[in-house]
């Protein structure tokens, strides 16, 4: 394994005068693993991700194998970092291949196009997408705009793989179809991948390391089972709640009831005043 | 430089296996996207040779009778044409006729930039109240002839005109500078339109009859007052600022999947969207300064050119440009045709003109599978 790294520290992020992340460090993410973000609504998780993706005004430093990636221009980043937000746009006539196509032309405007349309498809390929290559954007469902999103982002082989819930609108094959490539591509090319999920389960199976976010700040960081805990779930979530390992990383999460309702909520207000 | 290894990243590093389409369907769809593509640049030549079509149309039509047959006189056999002929031709028709296709050019690939940067299918050159502030520079120049020192006294409507619409699109620059992104820039728009269309009726309230029949006159929009000094200032800003708005055609289409993710792709959005902001006022203040406000293309010209070529914006920016310089090129030729012997402001007979053609493309595409 190579010594690439994604190292956060000192991170302080903020909309206008409201700081929603404050100097926040995470242990280096090592190339080749798969890092969840989890944590409660509010938490920080996509702010997080923004902001390494250089959409959010931030300071501190996000270094990807020895280069900040704040510090560098728009262009530079977007061949270095794939991004894909939670949301695409619904109503847009442009077909998914001419979307990645895209994609590929504004990172790289000398690239010739015949190329660029030929890697647009092979990456549709080894999504398991292609038969919606022609289809426009505003005739898909929601799980295949989110497919289309992902291959947006991955389209210009990036090092760094930031995803803002590829799964949510995905039934359960496609979940597991999604989260196995993107573990695939990141094992095999010395990548990395930070995904925000909100399903616990889905992101102990898939993830290396887990980082849990509240109100603005770091939780706890580890291995799944580190991380995802009764303590971590009363603590973060406020739920009483029974974490059974299943083996081979699949946890099972038990929620029992509702710990102290107000609690958790006090704190994340404490911790981002 | 950290390299990346090819060694490491066996599946999607090195090039070759990177681009290699493997399957069946990949080819099929590569070949279909190529005849798209082939499709969408003949749709877009054939209206501009359409265009030209309507041009020689409007060449042809007029109260005076002169046909083709006159035309081709004209442009032939100096001899045995008359000087009425020859003055009718070079400083009545053709200045009309090229006048028509620039407003309708300007005016459209102004819209359609518009759109797409406003993220708003209902916007127009004339959305942010670029037509008000025209409106109200070319009050003050009708009603209380005030213009600008320097302009000349033929020019000062068309000065006014096209100062305040460019004034007024710097101001809203201004004014929704540091963030809050395109709500905060429609909403200071809004408030421009009203501010302006206030100031206007205030004038309007103290004109006299006279004066405020030309002012509305003005308003209805026309081509009867192209002259070649006109047509030459509206085609070098035209052709001058279309390589630009092409250059940016890429970064168009990115941003039509969110400002997000354009900028995730690399795309500097608040840039692009000031300078495309700066090619549709400098577009539209230019064609509002000569002919008056004609409203209805800027909307109805990019809509037609996105139900025929989509919104790759490198087909869509052309396709606009042609579709609102045909619609205007016919609006023209109705103009003279409507009433016989009297030439209707052109604004008045684009909607009329362009409603069909844009009513038919909706309904077709409503019937597709």
């Amino acid at each position: 394994m190579s010594a690439q790294t994604l190292h956060i520290s000192g991170l302080t992020v903020g909309y206008g005068s409201r700081c929603i992340i404050r100097d926040l460090n995470v242990s280096p993410i090592a190339a080749g693993g798969v890092t969840a973000l989890v944590g409660p609504n509010g938490a920080g998780k996509s702010t997080l991700l923004r902001a390494i993706a250089g959409l959010l005004p931030a300071t501190g430093k996000v270094v990807l194998n020895g280069r900040d990636l704040l510090a560098m221009s728009r262009q530079e980043r977007a061949k270095l970092v794939g991004f894909m937000p939670q949301s695409l746009p619904a109503g847009v006539g442009l077909s998914v291949l001419e979307t990645i196509v895209t994609a590929l032309k504004v990172a790289s405007p000398v690239a010739n196009e015949k190329l660029l349309r030929r890697r647009a498809v092979a990456v549709l390929e080894r999504l398991n997408a292609v038969h919606l290559a022609l289809d426009p954007l505003e005739r898909l469902s929601g799980g295949q705009r989110q497919m289309a999103g992902l291959a947006q982002a991955l389209a210009p082989d990036p090092e760094l793989l930031l995803l803002d819930e590829p799964t949510s609108a995905l039934d359960l094959r496609h979940q597991f179809h999604i989260m196995r490539t993107v573990r695939e591509l990141v094992r095999a090319g010395g990548r990395s991948a930070v995904i925000v999920l909100h399903d616990l389960a889905l992101a102990a199976q898939w993830a290396d390391t887990i980082v849990v976010l509240r109100g603005g700040g770091l939780h706890v960081e580890g291995p799944p089972a580190v991380a995802v805990t009764p303590d971590m779930l009363r603590d973060v979530y406020g739920v009483t709640a029974e974490v059974i390992d299943l083996g081979a990383g699949a946890l099972h999460i038990a929620i029992k009831d509702l710990a102290e309702a107000d609690a958790p909520v006090r704190q994340a207000t404490a911790s981002t005043s | 430089m950290v390299g990346r290894s090819r060694i490491e990243r066996p599946e999607m590093s090195t090039r070759g296996t990177m681009e290699a389409v493997s399957t069946e369907t990949g080819r099929h769809v590569l070949e279909v996207h190529a005849r798209l593509i082939r499709r969408r640049g003949i749709l877009v030549a054939a209206m501009a040779v359409l265009t030209l079509l309507a041009i020689l149309l409007d060449l042809t039509t007029g109260p005076s009778g002169m046909g083709i047959s006159e035309l081709w006189m004209v442009l032939s056999d100096h001899e045995n044409t008359t000087r009425a002929m020859q003055v009718i031709f070079w400083n009545v028709r053709l200045p009309i006729a090229m006048m028509a296709v620039l407003v309708g050019a300007a005016l459209s690939l102004a819209g359609a930039e518009m759109q797409t940067v406003l993220d708003n299918p209902l916007a127009s050159p004339f959305t942010l109240g670029v037509s008000s502030a025209a409106s109200l520079g070319a009050s003050l120049a009708i009603i209380l002839g005030l213009g600008l020192p320097l302009v000349p006294p033929h020019m000062i409507v068309a000065g006014n005109a096209f100062v305040f619409a460019l004034g007024s699109v710097l101001l809203l620059q201004y004014l929704a500078r540091g963030g809050g992104g395109i709500e905060t820039l429609v909403l200071f728009g809004i408030a421009l339109v009203f501010t302006f269309n206030a100031l206007v009726a205030l004038v309007q309230f103290m004109a006299s009859a006279d004066a405020l029949q030309q002012l509305v006159f003005w308003s209805m929009g026309n081509l009867g007052s192209a002259s070649w000094e006109t047509v030459a200032a509206l085609g070098v800003v035209t052709v001058l600022l279309f390589p630009f708005s092409l250059g940016a055609s890429w970064k168009m289409t990115a941003l039509r999947l969110g400002e997000e993710r354009a900028s995730s792709f690399g795309v500097d959005v608040a840039r692009l969207r000031f300078f495309s902001l700066l090619r549709v006022s400098l577009l539209a203040a230019t064609a509002v300064a000569f002919v008056g406000t004609v409203g209805f293309i800027g909307l109805v010209g990019p809509h037609i050119a996105r139900l025929l070529v989509g919104e790759d914006h490198r087909f869509l920016l052309p396709a606009s440009l042609c579709s609102g310089a045909l619609v205007m090129s016919l609006a023209s030729v109705a103009s003279k045709m409507l009433v016989p012997g009297m030439l209707l402001p052109v604004g008045i007979v684009t909607s009329l003109v362009g409603l069909p053609v844009f009513f038919i493309l909706i309904h077709r595409r409503r019937r597709r599978p």
